[in-house]
């Protein structure tokens, strides 16, 4: 029987040449958690399976059951948790005591099932690796374990650049719980280092889902324009900016602010395209899978949200979508974004970027001091900065000769190869182990 | 010309295949128009007929979108009937009410603005915003109806979100629009300075990084190969600063 790899949130479908990649390189099958990609991986070529499906209810009852324990274990620990939780007179316990109960239980539930999936693969057919979308949240920490366990080598392959938080978190990536982290470029790279990742375990690779924009020529853009303009009712000669929202990060003290910034900068973009009515600029608001996708999300009121605060700013052309991300970032003539990887997606395809900076300016945020990026101190300089991309050809013309060095900073290579990279650090570990 | 006569072709097929119920060869002559002239107010108004009828609005809403931009009339009670479909009632209303009184004369905007139910308050009015809770997932608003004193609690995915309210006591209604949402926030959950931000993450972080090491907590907290108070470090780190912000002195 022919081994097999996990892979555990590589569910972008900008990583499907890497799904492909991995199961070429050890001529392996592949378990995808979550089971989105399957269909289209199978219709690669790849021998893909849903990991779910290896688990019976009777697995899943125990796994629940086992979970169920764990919290009554903890309960009975309560008066040294509310010691624990609480500063001098003030006590933190009875608040927090049904949510933290209720996310140990759903933690249990997800990391037993990571784990009794690993064993059944194991058990099954031999498990070659495991690839990790994200090796930090708890699903990612129990695979990193038992992997561990059975002698089993794990790659964190990062969804996008490592973030400099004010504070640094293991659960925010100031730790890599897996064997080996594949950087997308020498930032990252410098960055796992600096936190005290051994060097030979951070792999300069590229990120896999960026290999898309290696083929993005003129050309491609401008179909990419038609096609997107054609889905979202937008006119193809009339200027496009897209604003890449964001969600609200609540894993800091920080994110009552955030909460503020975030409607603040999009009505600053809102004010910015309200002055350019003339030139009939269209807004595109490409909602974050972190607010698009929320365990409550509930679409229209979303979009009701968005289109509300336009209308009420005196925009009227403004499209709110989740989907279209790479024919959106090749079309546009501009791009805002909030300190995020879009930006990089931005530069990978030769747009303007415009950076609005969300957290303090003094932090070590992505594009601080970029010359290939319009990266704005104050939020109030969105209108401006929107209006020069759009009108001053000289400036474009030199974010334009700035953008490849910028892009060799945050991607390593980017040649349309990461996913052959990634895939090769895999079948190395594999081997060795 | 031959181009535009074809067009014109398709459309009027398009619109007899339509109405003899065939929506899927009418969306295919339609598609097809489109090839030829992307720009057709026609041809888009007419294929957003046809989406809407086949139960697809989302796609519809882009196609009348367009029609209407283009100054095709009917793209207007289109795109009014999509944003309604999907829950936009004050979109919809804003968009028929600013066409009209643009001297737009279509009886059918006219009967459809009369059809949407009147804007909910403000909130703030009936409805108030006494405290803000939030978890790694979701947000939590404790609302307070003024009319009847009922007290309730509502989950909300975004700030972002246009949030329709209702107690469930008396009736009363709000809306919560992201403007009105940020303000109460900020009053219920003040941000706080840079430096007193990091402060409380620090001592928050450390606080979350050590209490699944206490022995018997991680006698407790044992299954299989982890410890699960580690492995939901991520999770309650916004659990535990949830509790501590609403501890603060004015927090909620």
């Amino acid at each position: 029987m022919r081994r097999a790899v996990l892979v555990f949130a590589l569910s972008d479908p900008a990583n499907l040449p890497l799904l492909r990649a991995i199961a070429r390189a050890g001529d392996w099958d592949l378990y995808l958690v979550p089971p989105t990609l399957i269909e289209p991986a199978r219709a690669a070529g790849v021998v893909a399976h849903d990991a779910f499906a290896l688990l019976d209810e009777a697995a899943a009852a125990r796994i629940r059951a086992q979970a169920e324990g764990m919290v009554r274990r903890v309960e009975a620990c309560e008066p040294l948790l509310a010691r624990r939780f609480s500063s001098g007179t003030r006590t933190f316990w009875p608040r927090m005591r049904g949510p933290f109960l209720r996310a140990l239980a759903g933690v249990a539930v997800r990391t037993r099932t990571m784990s009794a999936i690993l064993e059944r693969i194991a058990e099954r057919a031999g498990l070659a690796a495991v690839v990790l979308g994200f090796d930090t949240i708890a699903a990612g920490r129990a695979a990193a374990a038992t992997a561990r366990r059975l002698g089993v080598p794990t790659v964190h392959v990062p969804h996008g650049v490592l973030a400099r938080p004010r504070v640094p978190m293991r659960w925010q990536g100031a730790q890599v719980f897996a064997d080996a982290v594949c950087a997308p470029g020498p930032y990252s790279h410098a960055g796992y280092v600096a936190q005290g990742v051994r060097p030979d375990a951070v792999r300069l690779t590229g990120s896999p889902r960026w290999d898309l924009y290696a083929a993005l020529d003129a050309a491609a853009r401008a179909r990419c324009r038609e096609a997107v303009a054609a889905a979202l009712g937008l006119d193809p000669a009339a200027p496009l900016v897209v604003y890449g929202a964001t969600w609200v990060e609540r894993g800091t003290a920080h994110s009552c602010a955030h909460q503020q910034a975030a409607l603040a900068a999009y009505r600053q973009v809102l004010e910015g395209v309200r002055r350019l009515a003339r030139r009939r600029v269209q807004l595109v608001v490409k909602l974050h899978p972190g607010e698009w996708s929320r365990p409550s999300a509930d679409g229209p009121s979303l979009l009701a949200g968005y289109h509300g605060v336009a209308r009420r700013a005196g925009v009227e052309r403004v499209v709110v979508t989740a989907g279209y991300k790479t024919e959106l970032i090749a079309a546009a003539d501009a791009l805002v974004v909030l300190n995020s990887n879009l930006g990089i997606e931005g530069l990978l395809c030769g747009r303007p970027v415009v950076n609005v900076p969300l957290l303090p300016v003094e932090h070590d945020c992505l594009f601080a001091d970029e010359p290939a990026v319009v990266a704005l101190r104050r939020l109030e300089e969105v209108g401006a900065a929107l209006a020069a991309v759009l009108d001053d050809a000289a400036l474009r013309a030199r974010l334009a000769a700035a953008a490849p060095a910028a892009v060799r900073r945050y991607a390593h290579e980017p040649d349309g190869r990461a996913s052959e990279r990634v895939a090769a650090v895999v079948a190395e570990l594999a081997r060795a182990a | 010309m031959e181009a535009a006569g074809e067009v014109e072709a398709r459309v009027a097929r398009a619109g007899a295949l339509a109405r003899a119920g065939a929506l899927g060869a009418a969306e295919a002559e339609y598609r097809a128009a489109l090839a030829l002239d992307p720009a057709s107010p026609a041809a888009r108004a007419g294929l957003g007929v046809v989406l809407l009828g086949a139960r697809r609005p989302h796609e519809a809403e882009a196609e009348f979108r367009h029609a209407w931009q283009a100054g095709a009339t009917v793209g207007l009670s289109g795109l009014a009937l999509c944003l309604r479909e999907r829950g936009a009632l004050d979109d919809a209303r804003a968009l028929l009410e600013t066409a009209l009184a643009r001297g737009l004369d279509d009886p059918l905007a006219r009967d459809l603005l009369a059809e949407l139910p009147p804007a909910a308050p403000a909130l703030g009015e009936a409805i108030a915003l006494e405290g803000l809770g939030f978890s790694y997932a979701d947000e939590t608003l404790a609302l307070r109806c003024r009319r009847c004193g009922r007290a309730w609690e509502e989950p909300a995915a975004s700030p972002m979100c246009d949030l329709a309210l209702a107690c469930a006591g008396c009736g009363a209604r709000a809306r919560a629009v992201p403007e009105a949402f940020a303000a109460a926030a900020a009053r219920v959950r003040p941000p706080l300075a840079v430096g007193d931000a990091d402060a409380l993450d620090r001592v928050t972080a450390d606080l979350v990084a050590a209490w699944h090491g206490d022995p018997a907590l991680a006698a407790a907290l044992d299954l299989g190969d982890v410890n699960v108070g580690a492995a939901a470090e991520q999770e309650l780190m916004a659990v535990v600063l949830d509790a501590i912000l609403a501890a603060a002195p004015g927090g909620a």
